[in-house]
């Protein structure tokens, strides 16, 4: 926090984007899905207007619709020229790559949802690794995706201003990341400066920020709505509500009957990242899981590598709140497989 | 005095006709002779007695496909499954929640539930299967209407309150094929069809039916019901009445569909409206439903039965008028079946009541709740607890 006010107070001196502050965004934790609330939701994935949330990447409803124009004045994520030094890039190896390749031929759509993105670190932090790749952060907290929108808003402001500077400087995303999975094996100490909390305010980062968005929506009741079948490659569930009691055990983020609808969005091969600091939910997650058909445990060993890690462990306030507390964290990701019942 | 009204017609592929009303229900043949009655029978032998089942109005009903089996469920939560030869009581179970609605699997081997909290539950129709039902799926809403299709890998149908009709595989239901998203009210019945096998027709609170493409959830044709039905508003056929603390919009002209049933023998769908005294029967043609003939009746519907090519339909409550009307097809459109109709109003009769009894709009349980709130208590959406 105290990094974060320093920060943008420094930035924001003259007029330009300012960070907001979480203490003004607090909401209580717990919010009863079951109950009506009159969200916006489109009636169906291709009534959304994403030109709202992706300005870089789509044109509004009433123009050209559903295609992947580059708006002029906004420029958009480095062309492989600009590329932080193109070839050390983390972004020619690994799924990074692959993402950026073949969406740069069909048009923009989400492939990334984080289900319950809070104040939005894993976004932020992701958005620098899969510069190309549209991810949305989904939060039914009305108060935290005002702030989340906000930051995002803020932080695309300061990448335009230091693209309008000759002289701005990259950042250097692999050995950003490197030091990172360097820490994942050492607690965060209290106070010491977190990465990723604000983002990149004084440095170029590849995408610029303007692949990450954050909208209010109750996810268990409408996901389908927002994402056809098979859009996602990637969904994230940190540090869910635990809903302890047992008659709110249907509210939980991962039951039987939800895992449906988040295999239904998601497409063979993406994979489902969940962590935890309550045993007990992890317990309960793990099991739904793995008695779910069209999910499949991915060993840890084969979790060496993925770029996604690092940030699901430590980039979210939660996370960051476990680690102060020097408590632990249960991991565990998923494989969207092909149904067996299915020949 | 008058008579209860009939709320929900269920028809059997046997020709068996079972006519609800509170908490009895009669089965008639296809002649109009009751067979059986959860009411005591004034008439002799004839007539089986059903075992009643529980003191909550019958909510839901269906037959299987070989029309062998019979079950309801109620609004104190219990399911029956009746055989339908002698009609014995074959399982009696109180489900978790209260169904909705209900509909046997294909095999007829199992019974699906739908409930309020969004969740089917399937329990085996043989005594020696395990009484304890299984979750087959589930939504988060409320569930208002289930059915299978007729092809040969068989889909589970549901549809919610919210707006959604989702396209199951079955029985691993957990692989979500489709959903059909566009209405934007409550669904309150799906028909799928023998002639149309991945088509299905949805009906809803929006005044809409919907037909779908089942294996992509493609929106095929959208049909408003306000094209054919506006001039019984104009006439006075229909009216409105006055805007309630549950119903929020009973003053609006509003096209509240009660139900879309395949009518197989002649590759149509029927539908009937909340409020509107006809009945809609539309061809299916060439992939679409055609124009469709509306044929007048003498009361707004509750409910209508297929019965063959025959449409069984029960009517709104008026004091001293008839119960059901029946309409026959004469190779060319539907007219009074006046035969059946007399046998029907000759040999059913539902319990007297004091006054009579108004069936609530579909809309008090449509609606969704943060309609009926004071404005303002938007931001106020966390638990209460």
């Amino acid at each position: 926090m105290a990094a974060e006010d320093n920060e943008s107070a420094a930035t924001s001196q003259q007029q330009g984007p300012k960070l907001p502050q979480k203490r003004f965004f607090r909401q209580r934790a717990h919010v009863n899905i079951f109950n009506d609330v009159p969200l916006d939701y489109p009636v169906n994935p291709d009534e959304e207007d994403w030109s709202k949330l992706y300005p870089a990447y789509f044109r509004p409803h009433t123009e050209d619709a559903q295609t992947a124009v580059c708006d002029a004045k906004r420029p958009l994520s480095p062309s492989a020229a600009d590329e932080a030094g193109s070839d050390e890039s983390l972004s020619k190896r690994g799924p990074a790559a692959a993402s950026a390749a073949t969406t740069e031929k069909v048009p923009a759509q989400v492939e990334f949802a984080d289900i319950g993105c809070g104040y939005g670190g894993l976004l932020v932090a992701l958005a620098p690794l899969y510069p190309n790749t549209l991810m949305v952060g989904m939060e039914i907290r009305v108060k935290l995706v005002d702030y989340l929108q906000q930051r995002i808003e803020a932080l695309r402001g300061f990448q335009h201003g230091l693209l309008l500077k000759k002289d701005a400087e990259w950042v250097d995303v692999r050995s950003k990341l490197l030091q990172e999975i360097a820490a994942l094996n050492q607690p965060l100490v209290g106070d010491e400066d977190e990465l990723h909390d604000n983002g990149e305010t004084t440095r170029l980062v590849p995408g610029h920020y303007e692949n990450i968005a954050a909208m209010r929506i109750n996810c268990q009741k409408y996901l389908p709505n927002f994402f056809k079948k098979g859009q996602l490659s990637k969904m994230f569930i940190l540090f869910a509500d635990p809903h302890f009691k047992r008659r709110k055990h249907k509210a939980r983020i991962i039951s039987t009957t939800m895992l449906a609808e988040y295999a239904y969005v998601m497409r063979t091969g993406g994979i489902l990242y969940m962590i935890t600091d309550v045993k007990d939910l992890c317990d309960w997650s793990v099991s739904h899981l793995d008695a779910f058909p069209l999910f499949e445990r991915i060993p840890d060993e084969e979790l060496i590598g993925d770029p996604a890690i690092p940030c699901v462990v430590n980039s979210t306030e939660e996370g960051k709140k476990v680690a102060r507390n020097k408590g632990k964290k249960y991991l565990a990701c998923y494989r969207r497989i092909e149904d067996p019942a299915e020949n | 005095m008058p008579h209860l009204p009939i709320t929900l017609v269920e028809t059997s592929s046997k020709g068996a006709v079972v006519l609800i009303f509170g908490v009895d229900f009669h089965v008639t043949d296809s002649t109009g002779k009751v067979t059986a009655s959860t009411i005591p029978n004034e008439q002799g032998d004839q007539v089986a007695k059903i075992e009643t089942p529980s003191k909550g109005n019958i909510r839901a009903a269906a037959f299987s496909r070989d029309g062998s089996l019979f079950a309801i469920c109620t609004v104190d939560k219990g399911v029956y499954i009746y055989e339908t030869e002698h009609w014995m009581t074959v399982r009696s179970l109180d489900s978790e929640k209260r169904s909705n609605a209900l509909a046997f699997d294909p095999s007829g081997e199992f019974l699906v539930t739908a409930d309020k909290f969004g969740d089917a539950y399937r329990v085996g129709t043989s005594s020696d299967t395990p009484a304890k039902p299984q979750l087959l799926l589930g939504h988060v809403s409320n569930l208002c209407a289930i059915d299978f299709s007729f092809n040969e890998r068989p889909y589970v149908l549901t549809c919610d309150r919210d707006e959604k009709l989702r396209v199951s595989k079955y029985p691993n239901s957990y692989n979500i094929q489709s959903f059909g998203m566009g209405h934007t009210e409550f669904i309150t019945s799906v028909a799928p069809a023998r002639f149309a096998l991945d088509n299905a027709v949805t009906a809803s609170g929006d005044g809409t039916l919907r037909l779908w493409d089942m294996p992509t959830g493609e929106l095929v044709q959208t049909v408003e019901m306000s094209k054919y039905l506006a001039k019984y508003y104009e006439s006075g056929a229909a009216v409105c009445s006055e805007n309630t603390y549950e119903d929020r919009t009973a003053a609006s002209q509003r096209y509240g569909v009660l139900r879309v049933r395949a009518v197989d023998a002649i590759e149509a769908f029927v539908a009937v409206v909340e409020r509107i005294p006809a009945v809609l029967v539309f061809p299916f043609c060439q992939g679409k439903l055609g124009e469709p003939q509306v044929i007048d009746i003498a009361q707004p519907p509750t409910d209508v039965g297929v019965l063959g090519d025959r449409l069984v339909v029960s009517y709104a409550p008026k004091a001293g008028g008839e119960l059901v009307v029946v309409l026959k097809y004469d190779g060319n459109q539907y007219v009074a079946d006046d035969e059946l109709t007399a046998a029907l109003s000759l040999n059913v009769t539902t319990r007297e009541t004091e006054t009579v009894s108004q069936i609530p709009s579909i809309f008090i349980w449509g609606n969704k709740m943060y309609l009926e709130r004071p404005k303002g208590e938007e931001g106020d959406d966390q638990e209460q607890e």
